[in-house]
């Protein structure tokens, strides 16, 4: 005859049986789970008869996380939603001279609030660009276009507007493509998104989108669809919030880079802007090249970006990477001192990696990693 | 059954919080996703959730030695 002390012996009266046996924690786990059942009474719910092994737990847990992360790229990347810019502001000063925008479109000053030509026809036919400027530059690079014969070869471009460079340089595990670009009026200086010019949301890969837009060059942008930070396209507003560096390409042509804090998103709202970036980092720093950046891909990448020497004169860049014996890229500070070591003023990095793409005429020029990818958007110079 | 669910749905949101850190790392993009901020602030609060539970278990007054606990573990006495 054994007693247990401390414990009911109701149920198994002078049995030697613990409470930790297999069935007395059989109906402890199926109380914890919380999922009981059962058996002889409910009959409809499942009935554990042991606890989950904990790897079991933990893989509920990790699938669970995997589900979030999927509805996060459903919500993100599959079902995206297009957006339509709102026109800004462009500056008093500016009136328009080349006839490209169609009447109530949006870009026209008129549409704008703002004042524009004296001209009744430029009021409702013209985009917004600086005829002084304009003039200007016209007059400034005279000798860099033509008097109106376009003039075309495998790396370069001019007609009396536009004049395109291309140059291909060669190192030791180091290949990149530097466009010299002059351009008479920023207005052959575009931005275009994938699927539909003026509606951000879509995705083509960078000569698709070059191609639509009738393109002499075109690279690939900041991937603002994926991205935060401010957008301004072509003068109309797509997103003004700030997150990251940005570029800020103004109507006379001339291009600031600012750091987050120092974006005035309500300024650019009141003053306009031609075009505004996101992506980053600022390259250069009052023109000085910089060793650290608002960036954690500090690492050789292919990349792609865009310098400013002056109003009216830019250029693109494109580094291939990640390509062993042919080109491994560039890190942060090499692309920074690159700008700095080229004259720029300004410089400012755009989405890299795999998206790092130039197309000159149709024809992709560099060697994009792994065949390149789709991009949102494109900078892109045109004649049209 | 909160308290049940607490420790894993912090797994989870860890998971998912450390998975766009990395991710993050070849994408600087993700930190700024309102998808995040919400996800993250979620974490936060739940975690305060369970620590201030854990803490509150921890703190429950211990029985002293000459108390009687509330389940002893049973001993057997052979009264052969």
């Amino acid at each position: 005859m054994s007693k247990v002390y401390g414990q009911d012996n109701r149920q198994n009266p002078g049995s030697k049986r613990y409470y930790d046996e297999p069935d007395s924690r059989a109906r402890k786990a199926s109380v914890n789970l919380g999922i009981s059942s059962g058996g002889s009474g409910g009959g409809r719910s499942l009935n554990f008869k042991r606890k989950l092994p904990i790897a079991a737990v933990i893989g509920i847990d990790v699938f669970f996380a995997a589900l979030i992360m999927l509805i996060f790229f459903i919500t993100n990347y599959v079902v995206q939603s297009e957006r339509v810019g709102s026109s800004l502001p462009a500056p008093s000063n500016s009136s328009s001279v080349e006839a490209t925008a169609q009447p109530g479109d949006g870009t026209t000053p008129t549409d704008a609030g703002t004042e524009s030509s004296t001209d009744p026809a430029a009021q409702t036919t013209q985009q917004p660009s600086v005829t002084a400027d304009s003039v200007s530059l016209r007059t400034k690079f005279a000798d860099k276009f033509t008097t109106g014969a376009v003039e075309k070869t495998d790396t370069t471009y001019k007609d009396a507007n536009i004049s395109i460079t291309i140059n291909k340089v060669q190192k030791e595990n180091l290949t990149y493509f530097l466009a010299d670009i002059y351009v008479a009026d920023i207005q052959y200086f575009k931005t275009a998104f994938a699927k539909q010019p003026d509606v951000m949301g879509g995705r083509e890969s960078t000569n698709v989108v070059a191609t639509e837009n009738n393109a002499i060059l075109a690279i690939n942008g900041d991937h603002c669809v994926d991205n935060n930070g401010p957008v301004i396209r072509n003068g109309k507003l797509f997103r003004d919030e700030t997150f990251a560096d940005a570029l800020v390409m103004n109507y006379d042509g001339s291009m600031q880079t600012y750091s987050a804090d120092q974006l005035d998103m309500n300024a650019i709202k009141t003053n306009g802007a031609w075009q505004v970036w996101t992506f980053g980092p600022m390259l250069l720093k009052d023109g000085q090249p910089m060793t650290e950046f608002n960036s954690t891909l500090m690492k050789a990448n292919p990349r792609t970006a865009v310098g400013y020497y002056e109003p009216g004169h830019y250029c693109f860049l494109v580094v291939d990477g990640r390509q062993a014996g042919y080109s491994d890229g560039m890190t942060m500070q090499e692309l920074s001192q690159f700008f700095y070591d080229a004259g720029c003023k300004v410089a400012f990095n755009l989405d890299g990696g795999q998206s790092s793409e130039m197309v000159f005429m149709g024809n992709l020029v560099n060697q994009p990693y792994d065949g390149g990818r789709s991009t949102t958007d494109i900078l892109y110079i045109t004649a049209s | 059954m909160l308290k049940k669910l607490l420790p894993h749905i912090c797994i989870i949101l860890s998971l998912v919080t450390l998975t766009f850190l990395v991710l993050d790392q070849f994408n600087p993009t993700f930190f700024g996703k309102a998808f995040f901020h919400v996800e993250l602030l979620i974490y936060g609060v739940f975690v305060l959730i369970l620590s201030a539970t854990v803490v509150a278990r921890n703190r429950k007054k211990k029985p002293r030695r000459n108390d009687q606990p509330k389940n002893p573990r049973p001993r057997y006495i052979d009264e052969r």
